[in-house]
């Protein structure tokens, strides 16, 4: 049915190289950025002033947690945590294309077992930050093209 | 999805609102006032010595971005070189910031200062004005008023204005503030303040001062009035009195801070005296503390300082078990079991992350509050070896020291370290990894009356993990009907080892059966924490295929894959259900996706079956249309299976013994310009019953909104009838609106209930 | 001549040269035209042509200068000038009194005024322009550069 090994690289070819800028350099969503980066064989440079190489920034991270489902008694079932993550690619230094990912996962509560729910969300939290790098990672590919469409 | 630039909004109540505000068309002048030339048009022109020049008859001034008609205006020249500038007759200034109309004023050139008799004024480009006995314009950013008003209704609408001895807008700050403050709704004064304040503009945070009114059929009429002070530029806080009818006065108080250290809030809500809670207290049905004041208190803060050091704190404490119930509270909803206190102080590098924190919990349910675990404290430590070589060492350790206010819990001191060897390597069409790691794990627990018939005091157990997990991604182009389109088809294959360790001799505090959607098959273990690492010898397998359409943005993607058990999963935990069930082979499969069918629809799904317990375990689906921020409609479905919630062993007490199936309807959408209807409805098929639900009417003028909202929910379970207690409320919202632009007030309302909306749209 | 004039002008000697000169006595004027300068203590005016009229009587002695345009200059205390042109200007010499008509402009330092018909009364140093519906008095005012 036409299916061959993927020829079009996840990474189109000028984001191969590029340089990260995060507020939080050092927290688990840059590090999961990063490494999802580095996967998907892209170089990041720290060579910040060569405005040649575009970037990406991560401008803001936001989690809420909500109500999604109800017992009888109207204490929640599921929460369901959503994950947003705005981003910009940045090229030649003015051209800003924003970026947002978002990830939804739902799990159920329990207050008899409170210290093991909320183990639970940090894990399901890991999760959805590595999950949310794959999916930025992957939407670089239609910035590529839009940028193209934008100055042929 | 993120090509589209998000276009503001400007609804077309907006653009009607802004119809007639005084907008400025030049080219804005740059540079310091006092070097700019004064240009003035006139009929006649006298100058006379030494330093008089009087201009009459259609007089126009013109410097930089300010320009002032009036009939007679004098230029006086100091003795020291300051010129004083005498406007009369019909004056009409206009600059980028505000237009200005009177009959007398005075202006310095220098100072570009103006001062104007009785007069009007209206801001440029958005809505805001008024009139005062006396106006002064200061260095182009402060208007100062006497005895002035302030309205942003548009020029022909007197719904409601607030007149003050003083009003100073600071057109900076975005920021008006008002002594004396007598707020009139048309001509009949309503309120009076000391002291307002409010912000025009999107600058500063909304510290609107307007009374909400709400009632709801267990509390009586409930009334707020919030108070803003700005207390420093890095300090400002909000104390709102509430008057709650059948309970008594609240005082709500939340400080936000600014430090070198981090930001954060504080916020502490006191109720003196609670009538109601007082007659609960008296009901042995209802489980109550003993407590006669009901108080909150919050302090959350995060503060990252030279990118490495990190201060989290993230705590609320209430006096009782039922304040959520009984209180609203932005900490913390009603349906909540269980509120956390969270305190967390990290550093972490390239190679190093390392955090020591302290975690507790209070639980609003008394017969389970014994059974809770505190970590106090904490040490996790992670080392990352360098992330460029293919061959990676990474390690977790942990030091964590469990304690409980149940006297039978044993104290646990925990010790653990998981040293990780992983080889990765990947191209554009692939991606494998294997890896190894040593979980070794130590506990120390002391039971209480040394009673080591279950619990063994010390226990080690070390047990090797083995992964191998691979990812080709497959493609197309040429798809029949969908030309332009790149379809992908990623098989993934995951295996994984770990041998069985008996744990029954370890107490279990932070581990749960996890529940597993797509993403879940192929995580590493099946609880999360620590005390349960369940055997495996499994095979994970997935396939999840993508469609990009001709922008390569992603349209829809579907997965569905399974886990085959070679052998029995088992903890030797006997109460876990894990071990219960002796079945191997394809036990757990799972299904999800999503389909952005255009710009303003999309569905989202998702389904996990569960051979151990032969039926679908759980079942998710949600169809959202959204053409704006209030016109959507979102249709969703959620279904658990009793026995599956009883599995992931969370069934305790009666009220938790159902299927949930749960249907919801959620939607906003505009009847006309100015009013729209927010609504929704959730109801559980298998209890046949309503869970939560409201219907509101929202009317928006340009410079203010109302909105009614009824509203009925299940607050409580009353376990002698068995049956669901359900509070019904009524909420009235009167808002100013005009002032910043103008907040999402749908999203407010769409807020309700005890499920709020949550959009399926990626965008927000 | 440094010296800048005191503003009384009246009873100052008045000296006028130009390529031709023409003196009519029915009429009682004198004409002088091309290249014609008019100097008097501290001011200066320079015209294609120009009519003294009353030549005898001092009191409504007038003089009328035309050019394209006609420039007057006079110089104030402290070397401050006031030069102006227009497309005719009339001196009444009894009154001092300057008045450019048509395309007048005066500029003192950088304030200056256009305008159709300015007047210029020198003894009370006083500046009147009056416009008209169509071209209006246009003044420009530079704010004291401090220095």
């Amino acid at each position: 049915c036409g299916f061959h090994l993927s020829s079009t690289a996840e990474i189109p070819e000028q984001f191969k190289t590029l340089t990260f800028y995060s507020a939080d350099p050092y927290g688990q969503l840059a590090r999961e950025v990063k490494t999802a980066l580095r996967d998907n064989g892209v170089t990041i440079t720290e060579d910040h002033l060569n405005q040649n190489i575009p970037s990406l920034r991560l401008t803001g991270d936001n989690m809420s947690k909500n109500t999604i489902s109800i017992y009888q008694d109207g204490k929640a079932a599921e929460y369901q945590l959503i994950l947003t993550v705005d981003a910009q690619i940045v090229i030649a230094g003015d051209d800003i294309h924003p970026i947002t990912v978002k990830i939804f996962k739902t799990f159920f509560d329990n207050p008899a077992a409170a210290l093991a729910k909320d183990t639970e969300q940090g894990m399901i939290t890991r999760e959805m930050y590595q999950q949310a790098a794959e999916q930025l990672v992957r939407k670089l590919k239609s910035v590529d093209v839009a940028e193209q469409k934008q100055n042929p | 999805n993120n090509t589209e630039e998000n276009r503001p909004e400007i609804s077309c109540l907006d653009q009607q609102c802004l119809a007639n505000v005084p907008v400025y068309t030049k080219p804005l002048v740059e540079g310091d006032i006092k070097t700019l030339p004064v240009e003035v048009e006139t009929d006649t022109f006298t100058a006379s010595a030494p330093n008089t020049a009087v201009y009459e008859g259609n007089v126009v001034i013109t410097q930089g971005n300010r320009s002032v008609e009036a009939d007679k205006v004098t230029i006086e020249t100091k003795e020291d070189q300051s010129r004083v500038v005498t406007i009369s007759g019909d004056i009409n200034y206009l600059d980028n910031v505000v237009t200005l109309q009177g009959e007398q004023a005075s202006m310095n050139l220098d100072t570009n200062d103006i001062e104007i008799k009785n007069s009007q004024y209206h801001l440029v480009g958005r809505l805001g004005r008024g009139q005062a006995s006396q106006l002064q314009l200061e260095s182009n950013r402060y208007i100062t008023l006497k005895d002035g008003s302030f309205t942003s209704c548009p020029v022909d609408d007197n719904s409601w204005n607030i007149q003050g001895s003083t009003v100073i807008h600071d057109n900076e700050e975005e920021l008006v503030e008002i002594w004396n403050a007598v707020f009139k709704i048309g001509p009949v004064p309503v309120l009076y303040s000391p002291y307002l304040q409010f912000p025009v503009g999107d600058r500063r945070r909304s510290g609107l001062l307007i009374p909400s009114f709400n009632y709801d059929s267990i509390d009586g009429v409930n009334i707020a009035t919030p108070f803003y002070w700005n207390i420093a530029p890095n300090l400002d806080a909000t104390f709102t009195p509430r008057l709650i009818q059948r309970r008594g006065v609240q005082l709500q108080t939340e400080a936000r801070y600014l430090t070198s250290l981090g930001q954060g809030v504080f916020a502490l809500d006191w109720l003196h005296h609670d009538s109601l809670y007082n007659k609960d207290r008296r009901d042995p049905e209802i489980d109550t503390g003993d407590n006669k004041e009901r108080w909150l208190f919050h302090w959350e803060h995060k503060g990252l300082i030279d990118q490495n050091w990190r201060i989290e704190t993230d705590m609320t404490r209430v006096s009782d078990v039922r304040y959520f119930t009984d209180l609203s509270s932005n900490y913390g909803s009603m349906t909540d079991g269980y509120i956390t206190q969270r305190y967390l102080l990290g550093y972490a590098n390239n190679n190093w992350d390392v955090a020591l924190s302290s975690k507790s919990f209070q639980v609003f349910r008394s017969t389970l509050k014994d059974n809770m675990y505190r970590t106090v404290p904490q040490l996790d430590i992670r080392y990352y070896s360098n992330p460029f070589d293919s061959v990676k060492f990474n390690t977790y350790a942990q030091a964590v020291r469990f304690t409980s206010p149940g006297v039978r819990n044993p104290e646990i001191t925990r010790l653990h370290i998981a040293p990780t060897v992983s080889y990765n390597v990947s191209n554009q069409w692939s991606m494998f990894n294997a890896d190894a790691t040593l979980l070794a794990t130590h506990y120390y627990q002391d039971v209480p009356g040394n009673n080591y018939s279950v619990l063994q005091k010390d226990v080690n157990r070390v047990m090797p993990h083995l992964n191998l997990d691979g990812r080709i991604i497959f493609e197309r182009d040429n798809i029949p009907f969908l030309d332009g389109y790149t379809q992908t088809l990623e098989p993934r294959i995951k295996y994984q080892y770990i041998p069985y360790r008996n744990q029954s001799r370890i107490q279990n505090t932070d581990s749960s059966l996890l529940q597993s959607d797509y993403a879940g098959l192929f995580r590493d273990h099946l609880y999360s924490g620590l005390d349960r690492i369940a055997s495996a010898n499994q095979l994970s397998t997935g396939l999840t295929t993508r469609f990009y359409d001709n922008n390569l943005v992603e349209r829809f993607n579907f997965s569905l894959g399974q886990v085959y058990y070679f052998n029995k999963s088992r903890t030797g935990d006997l109460s876990s259900p894990l071990d219960q069930n002796e079945d191997t082979g394809s036990l757990t499969w799972a299904t999800d996706g999503f389909w952005r069918v255009n710009d303003n629809l999309i569905m989202r799904g998702g389904l996990q079956y569960d051979t151990r317990i032969d039926e679908v375990a759980l079942a998710n689906g949600v169809i959202e249309y959204r053409a704006s921020q209030n016109k959507l409609a979102q249709l969703s479905y959620r279904y658990a299976n009793k026995n599956y919630i009883d599995a992931i062993g969370l069934i305790t007490n009666s009220p938790y013994k159902q299927d949930i199936s749960q249907v919801g309807l959620m939607a906003s959408w505009p009847l006309t310009d100015t009013l729209s209807v927010v609504g929704s409805y959730y109801y559980d098929t298998k209890l046949e019953q309503s869970s939560d639900s409201f219907i509101g009417f929202q009317y928006n003028s340009c410079c203010w909104g109302f909105s009614v909202q009824y509203g009925r929910k299940i607050t409580d379970w009353n376990a002698s009838t068995q049956t669901s207690q359900y509070d019904n409320k009524l909420s009235f919202n009167f808002e100013l609106r005009g002032l910043s632009t103008n907040r999402n007030t749908t999203a407010k309302m769409l807020d309700f209930g005890l499920l709020p909306y949550q959009s399926a749209f990626e965008e927000n | 001549n440094t010296n800048a004039v005191t503003p009384t002008v009246r009873n100052q000697p008045i000296t006028i040269d130009a390529d031709h000169q023409e003196f009519s006595i029915q009429n009682n004027t004198i004409t002088f035209t091309g290249n014609v300068v008019i100097l008097q203590e501290g001011l200066k005016v320079t015209a294609d042509k120009v009519v003294i009229s009353n030549t005898q009587s001092q009191t409504d002695q007038k003089i009328t200068a035309f050019g394209k345009p006609v420039r007057f200059q006079q110089s104030l205390e402290g070397n401050r000038s006031i030069n102006g042109h227009s497309q005719q200007l009339d001196y009444d010499v009894r009154t001092a009194t300057v008045t450019l008509t048509g395309k007048a402009e005066l500029t003192q330092q950088d304030n200056q005024i256009s305008s159709n018909k300015i007047i210029y009364k020198v003894n009370e140093q006083q500046i009147i322009a009056e416009g008209n519906s169509n071209n209006r008095v246009k003044t420009t005012i530079v704010p004291n550069q401090l220095n």
